[in-house]
């Protein structure tokens, strides 16, 4: 009975990695035939292709730059690059590390050009980057807003290196591989900064909360 | 913490990112049985829960239409522009790049490497591998182009009144120059390297009587002659040019001067270092003097 229940699970199991295959190579034909589009000079299907990763670019560039203005700048930034070099994607592979990596090398430019991202992280987010929720209670915001003020300090203290290895790792969720492959560095490397800085965030965030957490 | 055990492991093993199984039990091992570890490991995952929860109640309410709207603009206003202002080099690395993704176009494109290498190959051993090097160029049957900027090279020295065996007058300036890379690598080596030009530049002699200055000065070319170090064409490893024709009048191009004309022999001769008549040219004495 037990072996008929586990065997059923696996079956599921299956299935459901068979319809998430699917369901990415059909959206990688999908990226690869806008692609094609776009490099034969249909500018709506690369507007197409802006729809569909400006989120997550702008949200990784925020991410990077702390800042909703410094964000915008480079979300336009990478999407010009990218109409730019379209040519050098290999649509044989998935799109979206690629665009990744080109967020992260736009924003460590800003960076260097304002030379304010990796040193002076803006400690606010402005207004209109969420949709304001009115119901929301205003102690419980503020207390949101502390906490975040909080956060940025501790990741401004960190070096620089550090700072992205552990933005990538632990508040976009990256994995370890995909933070190496993003910043051209090895597994080890990243591993290391990252509990570097993990260590560092600790008593940091320790500190500035008087010793409790 | 009391423990010296590594923070930076526990901070990797309380987010499971330690890189293999083995070192995952070594971890829990020592942890489960010290006190200090274990309760770092609890601190360690609060301070990330409180990492994460502060960013992921930023960064998890939906974007506002209203920026990701201005972005999508701003880009598409500018692509245009883009399109049209692309460099060659970007047109030519997609042309390449798109145009070998495609078979045909693979083929065709292997062909004319192919083409173009055999071609270059033929070239070079049709020139009996006598390459340019340096600031020489030369033409065929080893003529030599005149260089139009000589006067930019570096300028090594002037003598007044000393003889040439070409421009027998004795009332004549003699410029003469050396091209920077030779210039460079005498003084780096103190040899001339193959493809070192030297130029003699014959001047008439101005005078000028004034009271209060009375002199000499530089008038008209009467003569331009190069000497070139090259041992894949030269027997003796120098041949010698004239460019002259004519007072104020250059040739755009010479054909080497015959061994008969004397150069190599007074070169080899009374030259003190290769050839070059080092001892009157200050500026190479200097040079060599440091090495």
């Amino acid at each position: 009975m037990e072996h008929g229940h586990s065997a059923a699970l696996t079956r599921s199991a299956l299935l459901m990695s068979r319809i998430r295959d699917t369901e990415r190579t059909g959206e990688n034909a999908e990226v690869t035939l806008l692609v094609q589009r776009t490099l034969g000079g249909d500018t709506a299907a690369f507007e197409e292709l802006i729809v569909r990763y400006e989120r997550r670019v702008f949200t990784l560039a925020m991410k990077l730059l702390g800042s909703s203005d410094d964000a915008q700048d480079a979300a336009q930034e990478v999407f010009l690059r990218v109409f730019k070099y379209l040519h050098r994607f290999d649509a044989q592979k998935p799109i979206e590390p690629w665009l990744l990596q080109v967020t992260v090398n736009v924003c460590r430019n800003i960076g260097r050009i304002r030379q304010r991202c990796w040193n002076t992280f803006p400690v606010t987010v402005e207004p209109d980057l969420a949709v304001a929720h009115p119901s929301r209670d205003p102690h419980a915001g503020l207390a949101e807003e502390q906490q975040r003020q909080m956060l940025w300090k501790a990741l401004d203290a960190l070096p620089q290196k550090e700072r992205l290895a552990v933005i990538l790792r632990d508040i976009d969720g990256l994995k370890t591989s995909e933070v190496a492959q993003l910043l051209g560095s090895s597994e080890t490397t990243v591993r290391s900064q990252v509990s570097r800085a993990r260590v560092r965030m600790k008593e940091a965030i320790e500190q500035m909360m008087g010793g409790r957490l | 913490m009391n423990c010296a055990y590594s923070k930076e492991i526990l901070a990797l093993y309380v987010e499971d990112d330690l890189p293999t199984s083995d070192a995952v039990h070594k971890v829990e091992s020592h942890v489960l049985a010290c006190a200090a570890c274990l309760q770092y490991c609890e601190e360690l995952r609060k301070s990330q829960g409180f990492i994460k929860s502060g960013f992921r109640s930023t960064y998890q309410q939906p974007l506002s239409q209203e920026i990701l709207g201005k972005i999508r603009r701003v880009v598409m206003s500018q692509i245009e522009g883009i399109r049209q202002s692309l460099g060659w080099a970007v047109r030519l690395e997609r042309f390449l790049i798109l145009g070998l993704r495609a078979h045909r176009y693979a083929i065709v494109g292997c062909l004319g490497v192919a083409a173009v290498s055999a071609s270059f190959l033929a070239q070079i051993q049709h020139s009996g591998h006598k390459a340019n090097v340096g600031a020489a160029i030369f033409v065929e049957n080893d003529n030599l182009l005149c260089p139009p900027n000589y006067r930019e090279w570096v300028f090594v020295g002037c003598s007044l009144g000393m003889g040439h065996t070409l421009n027998k007058s004795s009332e004549l300036y003699h410029n003469v120059y050396i091209d920077p890379l030779a210039y460079r690598e005498y003084q780096r080596s103190g040899k001339f390297p193959d493809g070192t030009v030297m130029l003699l530049e014959s001047m008439s002699a101005g005078t000028k009587f004034a009271s209060e200055s009375d002199g000499s000065y530089e008038e008209d070319v009467i003569a331009l002659q190069a000497s070139v170090k090259d041992s894949t064409r030269f027997d003796g490893g120098w041949g010698f040019y004239d460019f002259t024709a004519g007072v104020g009048k250059l040739k755009p191009q010479a054909e080497p001067l015959p061994q008969t004309a004397g150069c190599l022999a007074c070169h080899r001769e009374k030259a003190a270092t290769d050839h070059v008549f080092t001892q009157f040219y200050p500026v190479l004495r200097v040079s060599t003097a440091k090495l």
